[in-house]
């Protein structure tokens, strides 16, 4: 049995899908639903329906086509009393008469490990405990009740609590304590329930109550648990396993783009920078610069002084190329060519100029 | 030359299948089973063979039996039917089976429904192997709530619907026509570990349970069930990593002829029919396997011209696609991922960086007719290396796809960044050169040229 505990734990991940074969399956609760809307496991969870599900064959949910049966199914429920008293008698089945299983006198109580246990809240199969109960890491919770065939208390085969998780359709159950007499007890700590029901939002604890023979079995919704993690015990909560499904997308940044401030600053301060131009020429010439020696100058060295400004200007341009089309080895050709003017051109100009200043005119 | 070659090829293998049969392993099907077991699952065979399968009888003491033959599969597939021994003969132990499976063969295995009967232990050894845990004899599983016959107080012969699945899983198992049909069912059941390889196929009604009938007959106390509800599965499906399938039925009569009948409560033919098809059809690969009829991507740089090329840029469109089709009994047909699932393009380099859906799109490769193009455009990150375009597709009852092609994302060439001029932030600065290049010549003008403004007589001025 160890196996079966240990498993039973473990498979949880593997069945999230697939309950609405199991809301078909269990009876009134989902019929009434209607099988298209139990999708959504919130209709299922505020419908607290008492379950009695019908041995009886006229309950097939879907198909019309039961008709031709009912005439039949008719004939055995008139005449089940006939039938039980003379097929059923040899049997173990006490029941002559299908009766309901039920339970009465039942409670439930939270209790804090330490403090003094909270109050016993009764309820009823007609009537679940309404308010949401919340189980803490510490707490217990006991549930306590007598199981009855009809009118006698007696103890049923089947007496399971299943705990679902109403998000994820999750379930487990649990086995009650069951005494000859139909006193039933459940005792049922946080630890007991399966890690992967405690991160629920909320439990729906449904009560199993059946046996063998004709009486009809119930399930029915008695209370809806949170259960709360203290930190401690939300670290201790494992990775879930590994499902082949789909998978999160991702989209990874590796660095973020490069950024530009806002243009209108940009321009602003291209124009500051622009205007500083003609300001410092406007200075120099209020300064009282002129080229009032350019005549002067070319009559002296007519070809040193254009060739030696202009040499300077095609080291600009050839700047400029560089800049926005040749390559480094194109500047140097270019740069090899234009040195040798600039540097003959350059000396013949500077000794023009040289000339002017001793003549005093500089 | 070569075209004819391969027509001729292309022939060869077409009549070889038509001749073979359908199963995309194999039709060479190996029955274990003892006589008197033959009987009642007739139709399961007839059907079988009706479909193509070829199917050889041993027993399982059989010491003629081999599975291997000169370390080849002698069999594609092999049904293990219920039998009262409690182990097999010498020559089916446990780790035959995974070698058969390891081999890509499939197996279906059958348990018995009477709780009386023993499972010999090379199988429960093999389902501990494969995370399928069995209970031990004597269990049988017990629905209160919905038993198959009303009259009948045992309650162990259950009804049970045909299984659905998460809106991301495709559904293999509800295939007939009818598909509110009931299953009957009656056997112990099973329990399954966390392995993703492993599925529940069909599962108990919500508040049916597995107990032992021998020591708890009056009261089901916690000792002596096995599992109840939702965890409590009926048949489950194993697909290893090769894509061989193994898969347990928690009661052989499920699939048995006494179920292929009528049931009382609704007066309606049963599924179970049907539903043999469909598991023995996904079991042994009819139905749920996957083939990548091509993959195909290129880049923006230099469009369809260059098909799976091997060289991308950062920060550059890439498309990428691929074509996939599924198998299905007898023809491969364009596959359709189900309506909340998706194939994902994963663009990886050691991690996946990037995973995004591959939508299905109109095909740009024309080529695969029969199959659906999940394609994508993507811009691909900010960082060189070697990335991997990777799709790992495996999800419940199909078969893994996982398709891999590394590629080289290398950085911008020295001329491929953005001029400075095409950034607005470096505008003052570049302002600023041209700025100080203007004022410098002209500096050099008014330095050569610039005539002294200072009064006559008053001396030169110093430079």
């Amino acid at each position: 049995m160890l196996i079966v505990s240990v498993v039973s734990v473990g498979c949880w991940m593997l069945d999230v899908g697939c309950w609405s074969v199991r809301t078909r399956q269990c009876g009134g609760a989902a019929q009434s639903l209607g099988s298209h809307k139990t999708r959504n496991p919130n209709d299922i969870s505020h419908s607290t329906n008492v379950t009695t599900a019908q041995p009886h064959p006229s309950s097939s949910p879907s198909s019309s086509s039961s008709s031709p049966s009912k005439p039949v199914m008719k004939f055995l429920s008139t005449t089940s009393n006939l039938l039980a008293a003379g097929l059923l008698l040899c049997q173990w089945v006490s029941a002559a008469t299908p009766s309901t299983w039920t339970f009465a006198d039942a409670t439930i109580q939270i209790s804090q490990k330490g403090a003094e246990a909270g109050p016993k809240q009764k309820f009823t199969p007609t009537s679940p405990i309404s308010d949401l109960l919340s189980l803490k890491t510490t707490d217990s919770l006991k549930i306590l009740l007598t199981t009855k065939e009809g009118d006698t208390a007696k103890r049923p085969h089947q007496l399971f609590l299943f705990v679902k998780d109403t998000a994820s359709e999750l379930e487990s159950f649990f086995a009650f304590d069951v005494k000859e007499s139909g006193k039933a007890r459940l005792d049922l700590t946080q630890k007991d329930i399966p890690t992967a029901l405690l991160t629920s939002e909320s439990l729906s604890l449904t009560l199993a109550l059946g046996s063998f023979g004709q009486s009809t079995p119930l399930s029915v919704e008695i209370a809806k648990v949170t259960p709360i993690l203290d930190a401690a015990a939300k670290k201790a909560l494992p990775e879930p396993p590994l499902k082949y499904q789909k998978m999160n997308e991702i989209h990874h940044i590796f660095r973020a783009e490069p950024k530009s401030p806002p243009k209108i600053i940009s321009l602003v301060f291209l124009v500051a920078v622009i205007v500083c131009l003609p300001g410092l020429f406007g200075a120099w010439f209020t300064l009282s610069a002129n080229v009032s020696h350019l005549p002067k100058s070319l009559a002296a060295s007519p070809i040193a002084h254009p060739v030696f400004f202009a040499s300077l200007l095609a080291f600009e341009g050839v700047f400029f190329a560089y800049y926005t089309q040749i390559n480094i080895f194109q500047t140097l050709a270019a740069a090899a060519i234009i040195s040798p003017v600039a540097l003959l051109s350059g000396s013949r100009a500077l000794r023009e100029v040289r000339a002017r200043r001793l003549n005093g005119e500089r | 030359m070569g075209l004819t070659l391969r027509s001729v090829l292309t022939a060869l293998v077409s009549l070889v299948s038509l001749s073979q049969g359908i199963s995309l392993t194999g039709p060479r099907t190996l029955l274990i089973l003892e006589d008197e077991v033959k009987g009642q699952f007739q139709t399961l065979i007839s059907d079988l063979e009706a479909r193509g399968f070829t199917t050889t009888i041993h027993t399982p003491k059989s010491t003629t039996l081999t599975l291997f033959q000169h370390e080849e599969r002698v069999y594609d597939n092999i049904i293990l039917f219920p039998t009262k021994l409690k182990g097999l003969g010498p020559n089916l132990p446990s780790s035959s089976f995974l070698k058969h499976a390891t081999a890509g063969g499939n197996l279906l295995v059958l348990l018995p429904s009477s709780s009386d009967d023993n499972v010999p232990t090379a199988i429960t050894e093999l389902a501990t192997q494969v995370d399928i845990f069995l209970p031990p004899k004597g269990f049988a599983v017990v629905n209160h709530f919905d038993p198959a016959d009303a009259i009948e107080p045992e309650h162990d012969t259950l009804l049970v619907d045909l299984p659905t699945y998460p809106s991301d899983t495709k559904n293999y198992f509800n295939t007939g026509d009818d598909k509110s049909a009931k299953l009957l069912y009656r056997g112990a059941g099973l329990a399954l570990g966390n392995s993703p390889l492993v599925q529940p196929i069909l599962k108990a009604p919500r508040f049916a349970y597995s107990y032992d009938t021998k020591e708890s007959s009056s009261f089901a106390d916690d000792e002596n069930v096995f599992s109840a509800g939702k965890q409590l599965v009926l048949v489950a499906g194993v697909q290893t990593r090769n894509n061989a399938r193994i898969t347990f039925v928690a009661g052989a009569d499920l699939l048995a002829d006494k179920s292929f009948t009528k049931v009382a409560k609704t007066n309606l033919m049963s599924g179970n029919r049907a539903f043999a098809k469909d598991v023995t059809a996904w079991t042994f690969k009819e139905t749920g396997v996957l083939r990548v009829d091509g993959v195909e991507h290129w880049g923006e740089e230099f469009g369809k011209d260059v098909v799976n090329g091997d060289v991308y840029r950062i920060k550059h469109d890439v498309t990428f696609s691929i074509a996939l089709s599924e198998y299905s009994y007898d023809h491969f047909e364009p596959f359709t991922a189900p309506s909340d699932d998706a194939v994902q393009l994963e663009f990886t380099m050691l991690d996946p960086y990037y995973r995004i859906q591959l939508p299905a799109s109109s095909s740009p490769l024309t080529q695969h007719k029969n199959s659906t193009t999940y394609s994508t455009t993507f811009k691909t990150p900010d960082q060189h290396g070697v990335f991997t375009f990777a799709v790992n597709y495996k999800r419940p009852f199909l078969s893994n796809v996982h398709e891999k092609r590394a590629v080289t994302v290398r950085h911008f060439a020295h001329n491929e960044w953005t001029r400075s001029w095409g950034i607005s932030g470096s505008w003052p600065w570049i302002a600023g050169i041209w700025v100080v290049v203007v004022g410098w010549i002209g500096f050099v003008g008014l330095w050569l040229w610039s005539k002294p403004v200072v009064a006559e007589g008053k001396g030169k001025k110093k430079q």
